[in-house]
This record gives structure tokens, sequence and C-alpha cells, in this order.
């Protein structure tokens, strides 16, 4: 059977990497809200959101990111974009989304911003 | 003149929504939809939707919506029907990206994309003559 949505998690030293697989609508954003609330029970706060295998989000999806942004970055975190599909992106950039967060290539990349500390401040 | 219409009733709850999915893929068996026309007209369908579900219909899952699409000439067109009160989304549109970035909180973006990536959003509340309200979400294909 197909599923419709999918999150995977793995650490690197104190940065949580998630791979989201899918569709991350209404229906499914609870999930991902879920896993990001533990993440934060854990005073973890610098997240790698790895798109590469997400095919669709809406604006719920989104809405999750923007919910928790604030404390994340009020905890010397941020929330890292990598591996964007082209149609995800046009939606982050239809909302001026792409000028809150860094979009970045890869894994590698958003973690060598951590290690430099390069984190966006809230607006 | 080349038309086609096709329609789908869902019940107002959240996990209907991979019928929207389904109905836009469908749709673009009969019609020259490109991969990202897909992908924007089920985000648009599933905002307004969604809007209906959470604002009209208060989440009662008892309550159903109607989709009719209609492919005439370069245009698709989305009649959104609901019974529930009547709720202008058009109300809300005025929300400019600048704002939303002002106050980031959750939600309040579903029909800025709607409007994004819609050409014409008409809003017909119900009344005597129509028990329905009319959400039309017309779409122009190049």
């Amino acid at each position: 059977m197909d599923v419709k949505f999918k999150v995977e998690s793995e650490r690197y030293e104190d940065i949580e990497i998630f791979k989201l697989y899918g569709i991350l609508d209404a229906h499914t954003a609870p999930t991902l809200e879920k896993e990001l609330n533990q993440t934060l029970a854990k005073n973890a706060y610098k997240i790698i959101i790895n798109l590469k295998n997400l095919e669709y989000i809406s604006s719920a999806g989104l809405g999750v990111f923007m919910e928790f942004i604030e404390e994340i970055r009020n905890n010397n975190g941020d929330i890292k974009f990598v591996e964007m599909d082209e149609k995800v992106l046009s939606i982050f950039e239809l909302l001026g989304f792409h000028l809150i967060f860094d979009i970045l290539p890869s894994n590698n990349e958003a973690i060598i911003y951590f290690k430099n500390n390069n984190l966006r401040r809230n607006v | 003149m080349f038309e086609v219409k096709k329609s789908l009733i869902i019940y107002s709850k959240i996990s209907e929504l991979d019928q929207i999915h389904n109905f836009v893929k469908d749709l673009s068996q009969s019609i020259p939809l490109k991969d990202n026309h897909i992908y924007y007209l089920t985000l648009a369908l599933e905002e307004a939707c969604v809007n209906i579900m959470k604002h009209s219909y208060h989440n009662d899952p008892t309550k159903t919506i109607s989709i009719e699409a209609t492919f005439k000439g370069n245009e698709l067109t989305f009649k959104i029907e609901d019974n529930g009160p009547s709720f202008d989304p058009r109300s809300i549109s005025a929300t400019e990206v600048k704002e939303i970035q002002k106050n980031i909180k959750k939600g309040g973006w579903g029909i800025l994309l709607i409007s994004r990536i819609i050409d014409k959003i008409d809003y017909k509340p119900k009344n005597q003559s129509t028990p329905y309200n009319q959400l039309i979400l017309t779409k122009i294909l190049e």
C-alpha cells in the first residue's frame, strides 16, 4: 500500500535531520507537527528538513514550520530546507517564504551553516 | 467546441482531501494539463475546501462539498458549493505577503495561494433561489 506521507529522522551531532516523503497537506500536517513537537521537547533546535521526496505541500504544511520557527529561533536554532523540489519551491516563492528561510542544496551545506552559526533571526 | 465536465462530492472531513488529488489527476486525462497545473489546481481546491470545512462547516463531517469542473475553450472553471453559513473568502484576500511575514503565525495563507494561482475568483452567497454558496474559480490555460 502506498503511504501518503512519511517522516524519517536522523541525528548528526546536535542537528536533527528530517526527511519528508509524499504529500504534506491539511490531512498529514498533524503528523509532522507531532514530530517537531517531540524534537523541541528534547531542546533540539537545529533542524534540517530534507524535501527531496516531498511531492506536494499546502498552506497547512507550511503552517507547521511557521508555528515553530519563532520558538526555534528564540533558542538559537533554525530550520534549514534542503533538496527542495521545484514545484514546492514555487509555493514558497508565491508566499514569500523563500525570504524567511534558508533553502540550501544539500544536508552537508545546511550542516556547515549550523556549524558556522549562520542562523536567521526572528522578524 | 470541445467541453469537459466532471464532478465530485466530498464530505467535510480532512481525510477526504485525497479525493481532490485523484479528481485533478483524473481531469488531466481529459484536459491537456501540465504537471505544474495539476499541482497548482489541486492546491487551490484543497485550500478552498479546507476553508469551507473550517469556516463554514466548523468541521462537521456529515456536511458535503460539491465540486464541478468545466473545461471550455481555454478556461477551466471549478464551481465549489456548500450549504453552510456564507463565507466570502475574498474578504481576507487583501492580506499581503509583507503583512504575513510580519505576523508569523499559523494560517491565513490559503486564500493568498488561491489568489496567486487562480485568474478569477467569484463568490455567490446562498439565497432563496439557490440554497448553496458558490465559490467559482477560473483558471485560464495557455
